[in-house]
């Protein structure tokens, strides 16, 4: 088994799969293998391809909420739209995120796991989503909730439709449609003589040539996951016996499952202990409440978690039941108290140690899930094993058997009708063919998660093209000075150090208290910026 | 904003000594106290003299001194406290419930700071006065200043600085 057959690609853009290298007779203005092999491309290389060359100040490689946090930033800032282009393959920012959360059983209508004051279209932050909730709702429960948080009431989360909505009016505020091309990147390169080519496919048919270069002094890159994995075991299992409906992953659609619990009763195995874990749960006992049906859940821990833990008292998480409980992905200080410093600090070896340390799959608390397992524990349609899997194979009557094995090396057969695997494990970043490129032959480097190695400011380490830089922010970049970045706030403080960082390159202008306050103004009355 | 303790010193003096002070510039006229002799409670305004001094200047000395005396010992005593106590919370955050909450230790520790005769600047009103903060008006006082501080520093401050949530605070 291949990793690469382990990966399961996010499907959110049609374009992902419509556009595999060109194959058979070259085409005009295609890659050739002079560029393929040479790390740093001579203008008169890209010329001599045929390939149509573009310039552009910058560009921003990705097009999803980390593209666009970066851009909002910068017009804000006061750049104008012809400084930079989003090379993308989505819609809109927002697409590959609502396609994930749609699947793992967060619709429109559903609360995400984010910080009131976290908001995507809003780069200061505030007044939060609670008070607008409020203002638009007409009610004052999100008020009440986020002033006596997390004491008296749960964190307030914003409903996912609520966070799309308000984007989309900032992606038509700030003119970020008009800056979108269409297509996917296929590379980035250095240049001789400062800055880059990034190498577009763009849509079949938008163009007279295969290729189009795009020659710029600064990238940013920012294209999200390049899968999630699988777990080998569920893997092997639904290779060798060719079944993809019982066995699924809960990033992949898997509607058919709940259909199928509808029809007729059955038993459910849930693996991981993490967020989609608890999702997914309430969507079965959701069900199971309302349309009366006898859905049996079984649920499989790895590490079985009986209540808070830790090292020392000054380390100690909460947790019960199995879960490791906290609020959001992170503790919270990540984004801007002791840990966000301690992070920032931190090298090597010890950085990793303090990622161990606060990783960990978790949970937020909430209400009403407490109460839907506490219930199913008692009547006991929730029953919860603890062990690692030795083998999934068939069973009888139509079953998945999951071996489990325990502690003490016992194995336990524990079948079920549909497994759902939402451990949430990530591809390797070399999946992603743009990453790949970038450590094969533009300098970039692995930090110590193993993924994409950045400076403070962002700037990818390695790919330095003076007088030009590179950047990246997302979930790629996940083990360097800031532990919080595949999150809204992650990547709007990214977005706040690149802009930064580019105002004293003397790309943008810095902005300062009175530009911040003034264009604030102009987002509460809603007024376009100039383009 | 998630603070460290430096961020917490620099947001509590900046916010003290512009929210805090305008608030308290603009509601020390109106409070309704108990004025020297016996003529009972009053609006600061409508008083007369106060030991021979204007009744407003006066009572602008007392509220002034509870403003600097929070903003400065609230500071340098009491966050580093809080900061400490932050300590044993997993997630090394200080909600703004609890931020809240401090109202109640420091409204106290005010009061009582300022019955000490050197930070009392009430001495000066005749003998039945000495060190005198009149108590509603205080709760009045101190309780709406702490909410106006905290809400702005829970709200609008960050429309002025776009980095300072991201810094634990710090302005500098």
């Amino acid at each position: 088994m291949s990793d690469s057959n382990a990966t399961i690609s996010i499907n959110s853009s049609d374009l992902v799969a419509a556009m595999p290298d060109p194959q058979g007779p070259a085409q005009p203005g295609d890659l050739n293998e002079t560029l393929i092999a040479t790390d740093i491309w001579t203008d008169q290389m890209v010329a001599d391809a045929g390939i149509p060359i573009v310039d552009i100040p910058m560009v921003s490689i990705g097009g999803g909420i980390g593209s666009f946090e970066l851009v909002d930033h910068l017009r804000i800032a006061g750049m104008s739209t012809n400084q930079l282009r989003v090379l993308t393959n989505l819609d809109v920012p927002w697409q590959t995120y609502e396609y994930l959360t749609r699947v793992s059983q967060v619709p429109r209508k559903e609360r995400l796991r984010s910080d009131a004051q976290s908001m995507p279209d809003n780069i200061w932050g505030f007044p939060s989503f609670a008070f607008r909730e409020a203002w638009t709702d007409k009610t004052l429960d999100p008020v009440w909730n986020v002033c006596t948080e997390p004491v008296l009431r749960d964190y307030y989360t914003p409903r996912a439709g609520y966070v799309f909505e308000t984007m989309e009016r900032e992606v038509h505020r700030i003119s970020y449609l008009d800056m979108c091309v269409k297509g996917q990147v296929r590379m980035v390169r250095r240049r001789h003589g400062g800055g880059y080519f990034s190498i577009l496919t763009p849509a079949q048919g938008t163009s007279a040539t295969k290729r189009i270069a795009y020659r710029s002094t600064y990238v940013h890159i920012s294209v999200g996951y390049p899968g999630v994995k699988f777990l080998p075991d569920l893997q092997e299992y639904r290779t060798k016996y060719d079944d993809y409906v019982r066995v699924v992953n809960a990033y992949e659609p898997h509607e058919q499952v709940y259909e199928e619990l509808k029809r007729r009763p059955g038993l459910v195995l849930i693996r991981g202990g993490g967020i989609v874990a608890s999702r997914v749960l309430q969507r079965l006992i959701d069900d199971r409440d309302a349309f009366g049906l006898q859905t049996q859940i079984l649920h499989l821990f790895r590490t079985y978690i009986t209540g808070s833990h830790g090292p020392n008292i000054f380390l100690r998480r909460p947790g019960g039941d199995g879960w490791a409980y906290q609020g959001f992905n992170w503790p919270k200080s990540t984004w801007g108290g002791r840990y966000k410093a301690q992070f920032e600090k931190l090298e090597g070896e010890d950085r990793k140690k303090l990622y161990e340390q606060l990783g960990g799959t978790n949970t937020p608390i909430r209400k009403n899930w407490m109460e839907q397992l506490a219930r199913g524990r008692k009547e006991g349609w929730y029953r919860t094993y603890i062990g690692t899997v030795d083998s999934v194979v068939p069973g009888s009557d139509g079953t998945v058997v999951t071996k489990v094995k325990a502690k003490d090396g016992s194995i336990l057969e524990v079948p079920a009708h549909f497994v759902i695997d939402c451990t949430g494990l990530e591809a390797d970043i070399r999946e992603h063919r743009l990453y790949a490129d970038l450590f094969d032959h533009s300098g970039a480097q692995r930090n110590v998660l193993g993924r994409l190695d950045t400076e403070r400011s962002f700037e990818v380490r390695g790919t330095q093209s003076a007088p030009g830089c590179m950047y990246a922010a997302g979930s790629m970049t996940l083990g360097n000075y800031f532990a919080g970045i595949d999150t809204f706030l992650g990547l709007q403080y990214a977005a706040v150090r690149i802009m930064d960082d580019l105002a004293s390159r003397g790309f943008i202008k810095k902005m300062g208290p009175v530009r911040s306050a003034t264009q604030w103004w102009k987002w509460a009355r809603h007024k376009d910026l100039p383009k | 904003m998630i603070p460290v303790l430096l961020g917490r010193i620099q947001t509590r003096l900046l916010a003290s000594f512009t929210v805090g002070l305008i608030w308290t510039i603009i509601i020390t006229p109106f409070l309704y106290i108990n004025q020297p002799g016996n003529q009972g409670y009053a609006f600061v305004l409508t008083i007369d003299t106060m030991g021979g001094e204007n009744a407003i200047l006066q009572t602008y000395k007392l509220t002034l001194a509870a403003l600097a005396i929070t903003a400065l010992v609230g500071a340098f005593v009491w966050e580093p406290i809080y900061h400490f106590l932050m300590q044993f919370r997993w997630e090394k955050d200080w909600p703004a419930f609890f931020q809240l909450l401090e109202v109640v230790p420091e409204g106290l520790s005010t009061f009582l700071l300022l019955h000490v005769s050197g930070l009392n600047p009430f001495g000066d009103i005749g003998l039945d006065k000495e060190q005198y903060v009149p108590v509603l008006a205080y709760i009045f006082l101190f309780f709406t200043t702490w909410i106006a501080v905290w809400l702005f520093v829970n709200g609008p401050m960050k429309i002025f600085f776009v980095r300072w949530r991201f810094r634990g605070g710090r302005l500098i």
